[in-house]
């Protein structure tokens, strides 16, 4: 029998990115694993590409870290020649176009987000590099299949930082209760103007309490 | 005239410090038809005088207010030839820019990058200078204005003039309100100044513009003919009455 | 090769003056719907509109590609730009340079516009097939929906727009009712030329698929015992 750990290292995931009134919210679990060998328990699949523009990562974990690395060292080169921070659409499409020219051998797709003069922006990056932008929230990853039916339910346009914070959380752990692909912690990270983006962690115990497991 | 000895090259220095080939790019520049940019509240005009070279020539036929981008537009005076190689290179660049980041090229980057491009021809022993002086108008956010000499030094301008006629020009561009002027009105300003110049009796010549306007979404465009006729009308009886 | 956003039926007709084109506005990865509210014809010259089914970044890659080539005609500055019938055969070239490499496109192109005043409609295939015709259907459409396209438009080949509105509308209906991947919401779009010979992109519209009483009651269902 083939051992998992000669399997390759994949981000099965559950991301996703929300607007809220006056910011954006981003959300991720901490699942790494190789088949069934969770081989990062706590993994930072929402990685920072240029200031308070981040991206979320799903797909094989080498392959979407060398891809951010890439998009990170290209647009710090271009802010140095723009004199200023670039745009999160370039951002979006610095991601799209290494996805998108190398699709036959890398295993990616991202959530790119962001503000652009205090206007929050999503761009979802599909496995195969079609690029899209997204209006309120996006979500990807294994684990999103499952919960994408919840989100379009539960969430509305304008909705307060708590309220999005409460739906992606209770959204990121319903998608880790049915993916076995997803798991561990919950990280947040949330983008409003003017204003550091704010790291939140969540202990794998307190997601865990919120499992609708005696129901 | 003569550098003596040292005006064949680039690569080697007079031994007062000059680079002779440069300088003589700058005075191709200053003897060829006038060129004009001026930055407006709303947009950028760019026009300039051509001298077609014989009467057999269709007028207008030959351009130097060029498109670079949508939004971006150059003019050159110098040697003609070598102003469309420029303008190439120009818009090699705004695109290959549009391809990495698929937005477009601030007008900043652009001159700057044109910029250094010519100062490479300043530099090397087997190049000529660029003999051409370039004025790069363009919007990316806000409308935009530089000039660059053959030299390789470039400036942000609010109004300036290039070619035989910048001197008289550029002094009468210090006198326009330029907090509130418009391109409608820049239109008719750049014509009075570019009548205002000296002309040979006999000599043809025509004037060439063109726009980036918020009228027409900051997309370049060649200044409409109904548009460009009447300033034309304007400078003409402008000037009999000055010279009356 | 692999198709993981892909887009689904595109229809398109001539009329009278123009050029109408019909797609969902839905991007599927597989048989699940991921993007909704996508709008897929692009207008990349005055004259022209392209639209697709197939793989969604591809279409990104070609649209891209075309607008480029649109950039550098305007820089001519000669007030002239390549018509619709020299698009599709450049996009022609495209995909058979593409499937030359063994790495097609995986697209259906439409090219629609006005040529020489007169409606054009074509298609490309990711082979790099042309192909030019007065209907155009796409993806399993080709095989639901042309069949009414080419009834309709041979029992009138001189319809107003909102005719030929309410042929698309009827096939993507039909359609709606037996694709997997259909979807109601509608993007209308075209081009047409008016009495002044003036060509222009109509803006395009949203339409809801509206299927009441497509259903057969309940009490005709066969019952297989």
């Amino acid at each position: 029998m083939q051992s998992d750990l000669n399997l390759p290292v994949d981000l099965g995931t559950t991301i996703m990115a929300l607007k809220f009134d006056g910011g954006l919210l981003l959300a991720a679990d901490s699942r790494t694993s190789q088949g069934s060998y969770v081989s990062n328990r706590m993994a930072d699949k929402i990685t920072p590409l240029i200031d308070d523009i981040y991206v979320c990562r799903s797909g094989s974990s080498a392959d979407t870290q060398t891809v951010a690395g890439y998009a990170r060292y290209s647009l710090d080169f271009h802010s140095q020649q723009l004199g200023k921070r670039p745009s999160v659409q370039t951002a979006a499409y610095i991601l799209r176009d290494f996805a998108y020219q190398n699709k036959e051998v890398l295993s990616v797709s991202f959530i790119c987000a962001g503000l652009d003069d205090e206007k929050a922006r999503i761009f979802s990056i599909a496995q195969g590099g079609a690029i899209f932008e997204q209006k309120n929230y996006a979500a990807a990853g294994s684990g999103s299949t499952y919960v994408l039916t919840y989100l379009d339910e539960k969430y509305r346009p304008n909705m307060t930082e708590t309220e999005v914070r409460e739906l992606a959380v209770r959204a990121v752990s319903l998608a880790m209760f049915r993916d076995n692909s997803s798991g561990g912690c919950i990280r947040l990270c949330v983008l409003k103007p003017n204003t550091k983006p704010e790291r939140i962690f969540l202990q794998g115990d307190q997601v865990q309490s919120m499992f609708p497991v005696h129901r | 005239m003569s550098g003596s000895d040292y005006d064949a090259s680039t690569s080697t220095f007079s031994n007062d410090g000059r680079i002779f080939q440069v300088e003589y790019a700058q005075k191709a520049t200053n003897h060829a038809g006038t060129s004009i940019g001026i930055k407006c509240i709303d947009g950028v005009v760019l026009a300039c005088e051509n001298f077609p070279k014989s009467v057999l020539l269709v007028p207008h036929s030959q351009s130097r207010v060029t498109p670079i981008s949508y939004s971006i537009g150059v003019v050159s005076s110098g040697l003609n030839a070598d102003g469309r190689h420029v303008s190439n290179y120009a818009r090699d660049q705004a695109n290959s820019y549009k391809k990495n980041y698929h937005s477009d090229i601030p007008v900043g980057l652009l001159a700057d990058q044109l910029s250094l491009y010519f100062q490479q021809y300043t530099q090397f022993g087997s190049y000529r200078p660029i003999g051409v002086s370039t004025i790069i108008g363009g919007y990316d956010g806000k409308p935009q204005l530089y000039s660059l000499d053959p030299n390789a030094e470039l400036y942000g301008y609010k109004g300036v003039a290039i070619g035989k006629g910048k001197t008289h020009a550029r002094t009468a561009l210090e006198q326009l309100p330029f907090a509130t002027i418009t391109c409608e009105q820049a239109v008719k300003e750049a014509a009075k100044i570019l009548y205002g110049l000296t002309h040979e009796e006999e000599r043809i010549w025509e004037i060439e513009m063109g726009w980036i306007t918020e009228a027409n979404n900051w997309v370049f465009e060649t200044v409409p003919a109904p548009i460009l006729k009447a300033a034309e009308d304007e400078a003409k009886k402008w000037l009999e009455e000055r010279d009356a | 090769m692999e198709v993981y956003s892909s887009c689904g039926t595109v229809l398109g007709i001539k009329y009278q003056n123009g050029v109408l084109l019909a797609s969902e506005k839905i991007i599927n990865s597989g048989k699940t719907a991921r993007y909704f509210g996508i709008e897929r014809t692009k207008q990349i010259s005055p004259t022209c509109l392209i639209t697709a089914s197939g793989e969604y970044s591809d279409f990104q890659e070609v649209t891209t590609l075309l607008k480029e080539r649109q950039e550098g005609d305007f820089c001519h500055n000669d007030n002239h730009s390549i018509s619709p019938k020299s698009y599709h055969s450049y996009a022609t070239r495209i995909m058979y340079q593409r499937r030359n490499k063994q790495k097609p496109y995986t697209l259906r192109l439409v090219v629609a516009g006005i040529d020489s005043a007169k409606p054009f409609l074509g298609t490309v295939d990711l082979y790099g097939t042309p192909i030019v015709d007065h209907v155009v259907a796409t993806g399993i459409g080709e095989h639901i929906a042309k069949p009414i396209l080419i009834k309709a438009y041979a029992e009138n080949q001189n319809m107003t727009r909102d005719q030929a509105e309410k042929v698309l509308i009827d096939a993507m209906t039909v359609l709606f009712l037996r694709d997997c991947r259909g979807y109601p919401h509608l993007e209308i779009s075209g081009i047409e030329i008016d009495a002044n010979g003036k060509v222009q992109a109509l803006e395009s519209k949203d339409v809801e698929i509206n299927t009441k009483n497509r259903w057969a009651s309940p009490n005709s269902v066969d019952l297989p015992i």
